[in-house]
C-alpha cells in the first residue's frame, strides 16, 4: 500500500502537532503555556510536591540521577515541578499548560520509554472543584478527538493531589460499542492521565493560603495519546530520528 | 496483591456478589482491580483470585484481607461477621517466666511483642491452608510457618515464630533484645543466604546471636523445624524508613518488608498475635501463655480530623447534602470502626489506627496526611466520582502565548515550510562526545552522558534517513530538532538542523549557512550565532534559541500561532525487509492520474511508494513521457526479483493494452 509521505515537503513531528492541538485547545480556555527546566532539583522535582524521601511513594517516579550526587540533580520524573515554579512567581488567579519532556529510569521496549512528553495543567482560583476539573477535560477531549468524549473518574493517588485520581475517556473510535476496538478493546473507556485537587501542603510551601484559594492539577503521556490515535505500536518510533514515520504525518 | 474471593468471603456473612461486580466497585471507589482469574486449588475447591493494585497510600491497610473486607464492607455497606471471642491462653502459664524483652533500638523498633507456646507438634498444614497459601502463590512449608504467612496475608501484621529451644540462654530463661547489627556481624537467612551486619540494621536477638532481619526475613539458626516443641511467637511493628533503607540497602525484599514499609500501625501487632496464638493453638495443639509481653514506648492518641459539609461540597463541586455525607460515615463507623460526631457544623472523626495514610506522621510532619483533605477524598470516593457532573469553570480570557513556545513554534513553521522535517532524538549520550553531565545511573551503559549539543544526532539521523530516501520518496534528507541540550552549569534550548550533502558538486554546508542569513532575514536580526559540525560534507548547524525569543518582542495576548495543518491519522507500519526499486517510463497522452491508478492497483500490496522523476515532451507532439521510480516491499517476507519483475510485467502488459508503450 503506498503511504501518504510522497512529497519533498517538510513534516512536523506528530508529537510536537498533538502538544500543539493541546495548546490551542487549551489557550482558548485561558490557559497559557509555562516551561521549566529538564534537569531539575530534587526539591522541585519532589520536596515541593509532597513527595519524601525515603517513602515508598517515591517509587512511582523511577529517577535518573545526575553527577555530583551531591547536587541533588535529577532529570525531571514529571512536568509538575512546573507547577511549584510557576506558582512561586506568580500569583493566582492561574491557569497553566506545561508540554514538556520527561524521564523515567526504566527499561524500554514498545510501551515504555526513558524519555517521553507530558503535559500538566493546573488551574487555581478561588472556586475551583472537581467537578470544573471534570468539565473542563470533558471539552478538552470533545475538541482534541473531534468527538463527544465524556471523562470518568477513578479514585487513585498522587502525593501533590488530593483527591487524587485516574481520569478515563470515552472511546474516540468505537464509544464502547466494538468489541475488537483497536483502541479500548471493546472496553469503551482509555484510561488517558492522573489528576486531582492540589494538595493543600503544596499550596502552603509556594505561600499560597489554601484557605482562600483551590486549585486543580492533571497530567497525561503524549505518545501514549499519540499511539492510541495514530495507531504506532511502539512508543520508540517516535524518538528514532525515523522519516519514516515522521513524513506521515 | 493478590486477594482471594474465598478468602474475603470469611469475613462476611452473607454471600459476595461475583468477583466482576466485586472488581467494579473497588475499581471505582477504592484502588484498581486489574485482572481476575479463576483457579483451582490442590483440595480441588475452585477460587477467584483478584489481582487488585494497591497504591502506596493504602498499602498500610489494604495489603491484607481483612481491611480488604472492610473497605468492601464499607463500599457495599454489607456486614462483616463479628470478631471471635478473645483467644484465651493458658491460666498459669506465663510468658514472661521464660524470657525477657526490650527494644534498644528504638528508631528501628516501634513496638514488639512476644508469646511462649510449648507442646507444639510441628507437621503439614491442613488443607484450608494450604488453599489458603496455594491461592496467594505460596506454598506450604509446615503448620507453623503457614500461620504466621496466613495471619500476614490476613490481617497485614507480619509476625514469626523461634524454636525456644535454639534460641541462646538459660534452658527456661532467654533474653530477647531488639538492637542495631553489629559491625563484623552476619547472619543466614531461611533461604540460606548470608547478609553482614551493621548499625541501623534492626535484629532481634537472643542476647547473643541475631535471629533474623528484624521485619524483613527470619534467620535460620532459630527456624521451626519437625523437632521444635517449644515456640516464641513474634509480632513487631517497625519504623517504615528504617525497613526500606534495610531492604534497599541488602537488596532483599519480602511480602514483609512491603508491609512494614508502608507503614504497617504499630497497633496491628495485638490483632496479629491474637490470630497467630489463636491458630497455633487450634492447629498445632500448642500451649500457648496467657500473657503477651508487649514493649510499647510511645503509644499514641488516635487521630481526629474535621471537615464541614460546605467544604465538602466546596472540593466537589456539587450539592451534597448532610445526610448523604452522614450516611457515609455510618458506613464507615459500623464497618471500619470509625468515630464520628457533628458539632454545630463541624463533623469530627476519630480515625482507626489502622488507617495509617489519614494520621500525621513521625518525622514527615511537613508532607502531608492527617488532614481534611485526606476526609474529604474519602467522603468523595464513597459516594462516587462517577456521580460528578461536569462543570466548567469561569471563563477566562486567552493569556499571552510564552515566548519560547511561540518562537519555537514559528521556527518549527519556517523549517517545515523550507522542506525539514522535524525528529525528535535521544538526550542520552555516548562516551565518545564529550558532554559533560554525567548521568549516575543511566539505563544503557555506553550513553552515560546527557547531550551538550544536538549535533550529532542530527549527523546521525542524515545518514540513518538517507538509505529510506526511496521509500520516504525525497529526492534529500533535510531534518531539523528542537531540544534542551546540558552542560554542568545550565541548560538551552537549542535548534539544530542537518541538510544533506547530495554530491555532483552540491555544497551542503554552504546552503545551511544561505538558510541561517535567511533566517536573520525573516526576523529582522543583525545576527544569529551558530555551530557549524565539522568533519563532514552534511551542511549540519546548531543555534541557541534564547537569542532570537531574546532580540524579539514578546507575544502579546492577541498575537496567535499560525494555525497548524489537520494531523493525518494514517500511520502504516513500516516494514523491516529489504526493498526492491525498479523504474518505469511511460509515453502516454492520457492523465498522469489514470496512469499512475493504474500501477498502484497492479502495484498492490507491495508498492509502497511511487515517485514521479522524470516528465519529458517532445515539441510539437501531445504524448508525455512520465518517469517514476517504484519502491517494492513486503511486511512479511524478503521479496525476490522474481516476484517484483512479475508485478513489473503485469504493469507493462496493463500500460501497452492501454495502446501506450514503456520506454
Amino acid at each position: 500500500m503506498v503511504s501518504n509521505m510522497q512529497d519533498n515537503l517538510g513534516h512536523k513531528h506528530p508529537i510536537s502537532s498533538v502538544i500543539r492541538e493541546m495548546v490551542d485547545i487549551f489557550g482558548e480556555l485561558g490557559f497559557a503555556v509555562a516551561d521549566g527546566p529538564e534537569r531539575e532539583t530534587e526539591k522541585y522535582n519532589f520536596d515541593m510536591l509532597n513527595i519524601p524521601a525515603d517513602h515508598p511513594a517515591r517509587d512511582m517516579w523511577d529517577t535518573f540521577w545526575t553527577r555530583p550526587l551531591e547536587d541533588r540533580l535529577l532529570l525531571r520524573t514529571h512536568t509538575s515541578p512546573v507547577q511549584a515554579r510557576y506558582m512561586e512567581s506568580n500569583k493566582p488567579p492561574l491557569r497553566i499548560i506545561v508540554p514538556g519532556k520527561v524521564y523515567r529510569y526504566e527499561a524500554t521496549d514498545a510501551t515504555h520509554e526513558a524519555q517521553f512528553y507530558q503535559l500538566e495543567g493546573l488551574m487555581v482560583d478561588r472556586h475551583v472543584t472537581l467537578a470544573n476539573l471534570k468539565g473542563v477535560l470533558k471539552v478538552f477531549f470533545t475538541r482534541l478527538f473531534k468527538t463527544e468524549s465524556n471523562v470518568r473518574f477513578r479514585p487513585s493517588y498522587f502525593p501533590f493531589t488530593e483527591p487524587s485520581v485516574e481520569v478515563d475517556v470515552s472511546c474516540f473510535v468505537c464509544s464502547g460499542e466494538k468489541n475488537d476496538c483497536r483502541v479500548c478493546k471493546g472496553v469503551g473507556w482509555i484510561e488517558i492521565m492522573g489528576a486531582g485537587m492540589v494538595q493543600p501542603s503544596v499550596l502552603n510551601r509556594v505561600d499560597i493560603d489554601p484557605r482562600e484559594w483551590k486549585g486543580f492539577a492533571f497530567g497525561m503521556g503524549i505518545e501514549r495519546i499519540a499511539m492510541l490515535r495514530f495507531g504506532v505500536d511502539d512508543v520508540r518510533l517516535f524518538h528514532s530520528g525515523d522519516l519514516r514515520l515522521v513524513n506521515q504525518f | 496483591m493478590l486477594v482471594s474471593i474465598n478468602w474475603l468471603q470469611d469475613f462476611f456473612k452473607d454471600p459476595l456478589p461475583k468477583a466482576e461486580e466485586i472488581a467494579r466497585v473497588l475499581t471505582m471507589h477504592s484502588n484498581e482491580v486489574e485482572s481476575i482469574e479463576e483457579i483451582n486449588l490442590p483440595s480441588g475447591v475452585k477460587d477467584t483470585v483478584l489481582d487488585f493494585k494497591v497504591l502506596p497510600n493504602r498499602a498500610a491497610d489494604l495489603l491484607c484481607h481483612y481491611g480488604l473486607a472492610k473497605e468492601l464492607a464499607v463500599l457495599t455497606n454489607r456486614p462483616l461477621k463479628p470478631r471471635p471471642p478473645n483467644f484465651e491462653g493458658k491460666s498459669g502459664l506465663f510468658t514472661k517466666d521464660y524470657i525477657t524483652l526490650s527494644i534498644e533500638a528504638r528508631d528501628i523498633c516501634r513496638r514488639a511483642t512476644k508469646r511462649y507456646v510449648e507442646n507444639v507438634k510441628v507437621g503439614p498444614s491442613p488443607e484450608w491452608l494450604i488453599d489458603r497459601l496455594f491461592a496467594m502463590n505460596q506454598r506450604s512449608i509446615n503448620n507453623i510457618v503457614d500461620i504466621t504467612n496466613y495471619v500476614m496475608f490476613s490481617y497485614g501484621q507480619s509476625g514469626h515464630a523461634f524454636d525456644y529451644d535454639k534460641l541462646d540462654g538459660d534452658q527456661n530463661k532467654k533474653d530477647i533484645v531488639i538492637r542495631e547489627g553489629k559491625r563484623g556481624e552476619s547472619i543466614t537467612t531461611l533461604d540460606g543466604q548470608v547478609y553482614n551486619l551493621y548499625g541501623n540494621i534492626g535484629v532481634i536477638s537472643d542476647g547473643n546471636n541475631a535471629l533474623d532481619v528484624a521485619g524483613i526475613k527470619g534467620g535460620d539458626y532459630s527456624k521451626i523445624d519437625s523437632g521444635t516443641s517449644r515456640v516464641l511467637l513474634s509480632c513487631c511493628s517497625f519504623d517504615p524508613i528504617s525497613i526500606r533503607r534495610t531492604s534497599q540497602k541488602l537488596n532483599l525484599r519480602t511480602e514483609a518488608s512491603k508491609r512494614f514499609e508502608n507503614n504497617l500501625a504499630e497497633e496491628q501487632v495485638m490483632l496479629g498475635m491474637e490470630e497467630l496464638s489463636r491458630l497455633v493453638a487450634e492447629i498445632t495443639g500448642g500451649t500457648v501463655a496467657e500473657d503477651v509481653l508487649d514493649v510499647f514506648p510511645s503509644p499514641r492518641s488516635k487521630q481526629v480530623l474535621r471537615t464541614t459539609a460546605q467544604n465538602v461540597v466546596n472540593t466537589m463541586g456539587i450539592d451534597i447534602r448532610a445526610h448523604e455525607i452522614e450516611n457515609i460515615l455510618d458506613r464507615f463507623k459500623t464497618h471500619a470502626s470509625w468515630q464520628w460526631k457533628k458539632e454545630k457544623d463541624v463533623y469530627e472523626i476519630s480515625v482507626p489506627y489502622e488507617r495509617s495514610d489519614m494520621y500525621e506522621q513521625k518525622g514527615l510532619a511537613k508532607y502531608a496526611s492527617g488532614v481534611e483533605a485526606d476526609l474529604i477524598e474519602e467522603i468523595a470516593r464513597v459516594y462516587g466520582y462517577e456521580n460528578l457532573p461536569g462543570i466548567l469553570p469561569v471563563e477566562m480570557e486567552r493569556q499571552a502565548i510564552l515566548p519560547s513556545y511561540y518562537w519555537s513554534e514559528r521556527l518549527r513553521n519556517i523549517f517545515i515550510r523550507e522542506g525539514f522535517s522535524e525528529v525528535m532524538t535521544y538526550s542520552f549520550v555516548d562516551k565518545r562526545s564529550t558532554g559533560s553531565v554525567r548521568v549516575e545511573n543511566p539505563i544503557a551503559s555506553d550513553k552515560p552522558y546527557l547531550r551538550h549539543s544536538l549535533k550529532p544526532a542530527i549527523l546521525e539521523k542524515l545518514d540513518w534517513n538517507r538509505t529510506y530516501k526511496d521509500i520516504l520518496g525525497i529526492e534529500q534528507v533535510k531534518i531539523f530538532e528542537i531540544g534542551h541540550v546540558f552542560n554542568e552549569n545550565n541548560e538551552s534550548v537549542q535548534l539544530a538542523f542537518g541538510i544533506e550533502d547530495v554530491g555532483k558538486g552540491y555544497d551542503a554546508r554552504a546552503v545551511a549557512e544561505i538558510m541561517i542569513s535567511d533566517l536573520q532575514h525573516e526576523f529582522g536580526l543583525q545576527s544569529i550565532k551558530y555551530d557549524i559540525l565539522k568533519g563532514t560534507t552534511h551542511g549540519v548547524i546548531e543555534f541557541e534559541i534564547q537569542q532570537i525569543i531574546g532580540s524579539l518582542p514578546n507575544p502579546e495576548p492577541g498575537d496567535i500561532l499560525p494555525p497548524q495543518n489537520e494531523i493525518s491519522a494514517r500511520y502504516i507500519k513500516s516494514s523491516q525487509y529489504p526493498f526492491v526499486v525498479r523504474d518505469i517510463a511511460v509515453w502516454t497522452e492520457g492523465e498522469r492520474s489514470v496512469l499512475e491508478q493504474l500501477i498502484k492497483d497492479d502495484g498492490d500490496e507491495l508498492l509502497v511508494s511511487i515517485k514521479l522523476f522524470d516528465t519529458f515532451k517532445k515539441e510539437g507532439g501531445n504524448k508525455v513521457s512520465y518517469a517514476y521510480r517504484l519502491v517494492f516491499q513486503s511486511s512479511d517476507r524478503t521479496l525476490t526479483n522474481e516476484e517484483v519483475d512479475m508485478v513489473m510485467k503485469n504493469i507493462k502488459e496493463k500500460v501497452e493494452r492501454k495502446g501506450w508503450t514503456v520506454r
